[in-house]
């Protein structure tokens, strides 16, 4: 006798092909997820306790995007039912309800963000006895949900809804955001009570430079574990662009002949940057803003700090406005960055992926058989990522100069408007030193996430999943030494402040043995890498030759440049040269070409 | 004269499988040659190796006198390749698609590639993305044959395509050959397409050559005979020539190679009679050969 198969409901028909496919990741998330429990709860000091919750604290933003991002977002399938929307064939032809297609994968999605932050609330927040609101973080990510999907996966697709979801983006941000900061709606605000503790905790005001430092360099590393995850996001997705061609698409015109002759491209090179150019024009800048956020923070961050020797903005440096519009531009920023997130490119560089990818290759097979050098398509891509990070560096940098501050004497002014009125060739090549420093930053980051795309090998993006988050924890361990603490514990606790002057000349001393070390492996690399593009014949000693006088032209103005115009004594220039060099990126270069060629040729 | 294709020996193992074990194949200018096999026999994995994007673990593979991946510049740059699996990018539109194309290729001819995109019916403005699966291929054949290579690696070009768009796409084939004398490598599972177009077949199993013929040679040393037995055969018969029996009892279909008299001599030997013979058409041929012991025990 056969037993006929039980039926299922619709929720969970949905539910269990998305199991399937990552059921294996969720099962290493939960076992994390019970780990970090069962050491939380231990008999352990609380610094103990802090370190592994910093710990906690980054795997919880891979953690989140892959349990949020893959319920709603990973329904598809390797193919999309029609263009504008990224819902399989399969799940069209099921005889479900559009609103069931609509609403089911967003509560799949709020249940996931909700058991990724309930365990971050028990395995942290509860042990360390933090006052925050639990049910805020939930709230907004309901509103995110529901907005991304909409976002994103509607299937009919106006322009004027378009418009709508944007506005309606905007505002539902803009109101949750006086909701949770009491700004122009104090009275209704459900989170008063807590509303000093969190924006100190959220926004704090640090003034210990190394401290800045440190939250600069950790915001980049987080950037560049965010990328990847975007690109893999986008693997998920399955498909280039969701909206984008079709919107494109609708401008069409219908007779065929009607279109204007595009200029001829000269050369392979300038037609594969063409190339690289043209797939990736219309996220170019929103996604290389996600990398540039976190950098703009960090460099506000570090203004502040160096305010009083430099800029003197005031007695105790450049201070944000809070102002009732300060929201505003928070909150573009973040939609640009979740759209970014969402878009699942976070790199104009990043490589294509999904159904015309080879199989495990890094680049397609369209670029792979063209009569085009490795190094040439390195070049095209490493050129792009130039492009998008100089145009992110300018848009910060104006958003930098428009910031509203509270400078003395000019409540609500801005930057721009406060250099404006102190003119000096300081402030000038300050400012562009800032923009050249956040276009190369980003650049170097790309770099680095070229690289990663390039080798087309899922480990690499698994192990800077798990990489990351073991260098936060080792960065955060060094840093236990100097009682630095997590952000929102120093909001909370108001401890975080670099005291001790010894165990501060110790902890340089340590980073400087450390960089060193790191600086000498990375040119052991490079030369090994040199050896095998020559050996492969790659790249042609004139092309080495001027990489190399490119390369130390860069670091000799940078160092130069910001040793100039840091304050006396902040830091030795052999320290910064170190700082220079190690940023400088070489391998990752050089790495890309040997992938390649690798790649092209299996 | 260099041969335009050579490759010795070639050998390349997948995990634990080879997918090519040693395979010898020379090409010379203006072949066309129409390889046949079926799924996961190592087609697509030959014609990769000729493009440069596999390496062999031995042997060499040398494409117009160059290694291709040692040079993949210069070969790449004279030759064609269109594949059964849609590689063009979505998001391009077909003018853009040509202006990539000819950036690479300095032979590119734009008059010949207006001229394709005309015959082909398509819209010069329209994306990738929203045109048929057979406008695809229309286009992916049209940034295949523009520049005009000297050699065509056509890997299924036609598989899963309606009748009207391979007709087509076999006719630009055929008008290229005819007119320009390419050299072309063809696989494909559409045998009626290999008869039309091809001059020598040859056919891949499990990753080694089984034959490289002439195709006109191959279909008259090939026959399909009908043999009857005096008495009810419980297997198949199996002589020197038999490549594949099937029937039953008394009566059993042969594919054989060689010529009549050999088949009459060797039915005689057996006790049988050639009832019926006939050349053995192409399907017949890959058929006989594509099974695991040719059906004889």
């Amino acid at each position: 006798m056969t037993r006929s198969l039980p039926s299922r409901s619709i929720f969970l028909a949905l539910l269990w092909p998305v199991w399937e496919r990552n059921k294996t990741r969720y099962k290493i998330a939960a076992c994390i997820l019970l780990s970090l429990a069962s050491a939380m709860y231990l008999p352990i000091q609380d610094i103990f306790k802090l370190s592994i919750a910093s710990f906690y604290a980054t795997l919880s933003v891979f953690l989140t995007f892959t349990v949020v991002g893959i319920v709603p977002f990973g329904i598809s399938g390797q193919k999309s039912g029609q263009p504008g929307s990224t819902y399989s064939r399969e799940i069209f032809a099921l005889p479900v309800s559009t609103r069931e297609f609509i609403f089911i994968p967003i509560i799949f999605g709020i249940l996931g963000f909700i058991v990724v932050w309930m365990a971050f609330v028990m395995t942290t927040i509860v042990p360390l006895q933090l006052a925050f609101p639990i049910e805020l973080p939930i709230i907004q990510a309901i509103a995110a949900v529901c907005l991304a999907h909409c976002l994103w996966w509607i299937a009919t697709w106006k322009r004027r809804l378009v418009y709508l979801t944007a506005i309606s983006a905007l505002l539902i941000g803009f109101v949750q955001f006086e909701l949770t900061f009491n700004l122009m709606f104090e009275s209704l605000s459900p989170f008063r009570h807590v509303n000093a503790a969190m924006t100190d905790g959220l926004f704090p005001r640090p003034t210990e430079e190394l401290a800045l430092i440190i939250v600069a360099i950790a915001s980049i590393f987080t950037a560049m574990a965010i990328a990847p995850l975007a690109r893999h996001q986008s693997r998920l997705f399955g498909k280039e662009r969701p909206q984008a061609t079709y919107l494109r698409r609708s401008r069409t015109p219908s007779k065929p002949g009607l279109s204007k002759d595009l200029p001829k491209l000269e050369s392979a090179f300038s037609t594969q940057s063409w190339f690289e150019g043209a797939r990736h024009a219309v996220l170019m800048v929103p996604c290389a803003t996600v990398l540039g956020s976190a950098a703009l923070v960090a460099f506000s961050a570090f203004f502040d700090s160096i305010g009083p020797s430099t800029l003197t903005f005031t007695d105790s440096g450049p201070r944000y406005l809070l102002s009732p519009w300060m929201p505003l531009p928070i909150i573009l920023l973040a939609a640009l960055y979740f759209s970014a997130l969402l878009g699942g490119t976070s790199l104009p560089a990043g490589a294509l992926k999904g159904r015309n990818q080879i199989k495990g290759l890094g680049i397609s097979p369209f670029e792979a058989i063209r009569p085009i050098s490795s190094s040439n398509i390195v070049r095209a891509r490493l050129l792009m990522a130039a492009k998008s990070s100089g145009i992110t560096a300018i848009i910060l940098a104006i958003g930098f100069l428009l910031y509203p501050i509270d400078a003395a004497g000019s409540q609500g002014a801005s930057t721009l408007t406060y250099l404006a009125a102190h003119p000096s060739a300081q402030n000038l090549l300050l400012t562009l030193l800032l923009i050249a420093s956040l276009g190369i930053a980003l650049w170097s980051i790309q770099a680095g996430n070229v690289l990663l795309d390039l080798k087309g090998i899922k480990g690499y993006f698994a192990g800077i999943v798990c990489g990351t988050p073991i260098l936060m924890f080792v960065m955060f361990q060094i840093l236990e030494g100097t009682r630095y603490k997590l952000l929102f514990h120093n909001g909370v606790h108001n401890t975080g402040r670099l005291e001790s002057p010894e165990v501060y000349a110790r902890l340089i001393q340590e980073l400087t043995v450390g960089a060193l070390i790191y600086l000498g492996a990375k040119f052991i690399l490079a030369m090994n890498l040199v050896n095998r593009i020559r050996y492969r014949n790659l790249l042609s000693n004139r092309s080495m030759l001027l990489f190399a006088a490119i390369w130390v032209a860069t670091a000799t103005l940078l160092i130069a440049g910001l040793y100039s115009l840091l304050p006396p004594n902040f830091v030795s220039a052999s320290n910064l040269a170190l700082i220079v060099m190690v940023i400088l990126p070489v391998n990752r270069i050089f790495g890309q070409i040997i992938c390649v060629d690798t790649n092209r040729h299996r | 004269m260099t041969p335009i294709v050579d490759l010795q020996n070639v050998t390349r193992t997948f995990s634990s499988k080879k997918a090519l074990d040693s395979v010898s194949l020379t090409l010379q200018k203006g072949a066309v040659l129409g390889l046949v096999g079926e799924n996961g026999s190592g087609k697509t994995t030959l014609i990769k190796h000729v493009l440069g994007l596999l390496k062999p673990d031995q042997g060499s593979v040398r494409v117009f006198g160059m290694d291709p991946v040692a040079d993949p510049v210069p070969v790449l740059a004279q030759i064609g390749y269109l594949s059964e699996e849609d590689i063009l990018p979505a998001w391009m539109r077909v003018r853009e698609l040509q202006r990539y194309m000819q950036g690479f290729y300095p032979t590119w001819d734009q008059e010949y590639a207006d001229q394709l995109v005309k015959e082909f019916g398509l819209d010069r403005d329209a994306h990738l993305l929203g045109l048929s699966k057979g406008q695809r291929a229309r286009a992916g054949l049209m940034a295949a044959l523009a520049y005009r290579p000297e050699l065509l690696l056509l890997d299924e070009p036609s598989s899963g395509l309606d009748p009207i768009v391979r007709r087509d796409i076999l006719g630009a084939i055929v008008r290229t050959i005819a007119e320009e004398g390419r050299t072309v490598l063809f696989s494909s599972h559409l045998l009626g397409e290999v008869d039309r177009v091809a001059d020598r077949v040859a056919m891949i199993k499990n990753g080694a050559i089984v034959f490289c013929e002439n195709l006109d040679d191959l279909k008259e040393t090939h026959l399909e005979l009908t043999l009857v037995f005096a008495q009810p055969r419980p297997v198949p018969p199996r002589f020197a020539g038999a490549i594949a029996a099937e029937g039953g009892g008394k009566e059993w279909s042969v594919v054989f190679k060689g010529s009549t008299s050999q088949a009459e001599s060797a039915a005689q030997a057996l006790d049988a009679t050639v009832a019926e013979h006939r050349w053995a058409s192409l399907d017949e041929i890959f058929v006989a050969y594509s099974r695991p012991t040719g059906g004889i025990e």
